[in-house]
């Protein structure tokens, strides 16, 4: 894998994760009642991962040696 | 307490549905279009952007959830409590005491706000912040209604109250 493309998606990743924590935080912390507090972390949550986990075994199973030729040097 | 009306959500999230269905739309139809697609190496870069594109609009129409949820009032019988989230990182929450309170208004402005009978109520007061507004929200009408009973409500007592405090001075 071309490590500059590595680079980019920890970087997409990682502002993923951090915008999902905020997101957390704030169904956690200022939710009115205690049900919405739970199912909103809880669907929120499920279903980013399962989403995120899909996203990065795709991203790890992308042939970057066909799809960037060798000759373009990154 | 009160939300804004759900059709301020429906009009925010619409754009999200809209986009999801392009993103199954072109799911199911780029492999007509574009047979190259159906390539191994293609076909896991679309199926990678496609699936990028879905968490960003998971955390998108969470973030405009967030938004219309965690906008609220809180009407009670002593005061107005007004909790403002605007994005992730700006919240406001004021209170005003209906002691405070000099006028109310309420405007329905447009097609759907008549026909689903949603708009704002603003309150005119004598502090600070001189003017408070419920933006959005269902029947307002009637909060601007109660809001009017519980000011009047709450004048009555403190008049009460004062007349009981002089009577007790005199005596």
């Amino acid at each position: 894998m071309k490590p500059i493309f590595g680079l980019l998606y920890t970087v997409l990743l990682f502002s993923y994760i951090a915008t999902a924590l905020f997101i957390v935080f704030h169904v956690i912390r200022y939710s009115l009642t205690t049900r919405t507090r739970f199912f909103g972390a809880v669907l929120f949550l499920s279903v980013l991962g399962v989403l995120l986990f899909t996203n990065a075994l795709l991203f790890f199973s992308l042939p970057f040696d066909i799809l960037v030729p060798n000759n373009y040097s990154l | 307490m009160i939300h804004r009306h759900w059709f301020n959500l429906l009009a925010h999230l619409f754009t999200v549905v809209l986009l999801s269905v392009v993103a199954i739309g072109s799911i199911l139809l780029m492999p007509f279009l574009f047979t190259e697609i159906l390539l191994p190496e293609h076909l896991h870069l679309f199926l990678f952007l496609e699936n990028t594109f879905f968490v960003f609009l998971w955390i998108y129409g969470f973030l405009v959830w967030i938004d219309y949820y965690f906008d609220v009032w809180i009407v009670t019988n002593e005061r107005i409590v007004n909790i403002e989230q605007k994005g992730l990182f700006v919240r406001h929450i004021s209170e005003l005491n209906f002691s405070r309170i000099q006028d109310v208004t309420s405007t329905v402005e447009g097609i759907i706000p008549t026909i689903l009978n949603f708009g704002d109520v603003f309150i005119q007061t004598a502090g600070e912040q001189e003017r408070f507004t419920f933006r959005q929200v269902p029947d307002p009408l009637r909060i601007k209604d109660t809001v009017m009973r519980l000011a009047k409500g709450s004048l009555d007592t403190d008049l009460r109250n004062i007349a009981a405090s002089l009577q007790s001075r005199e005596a």
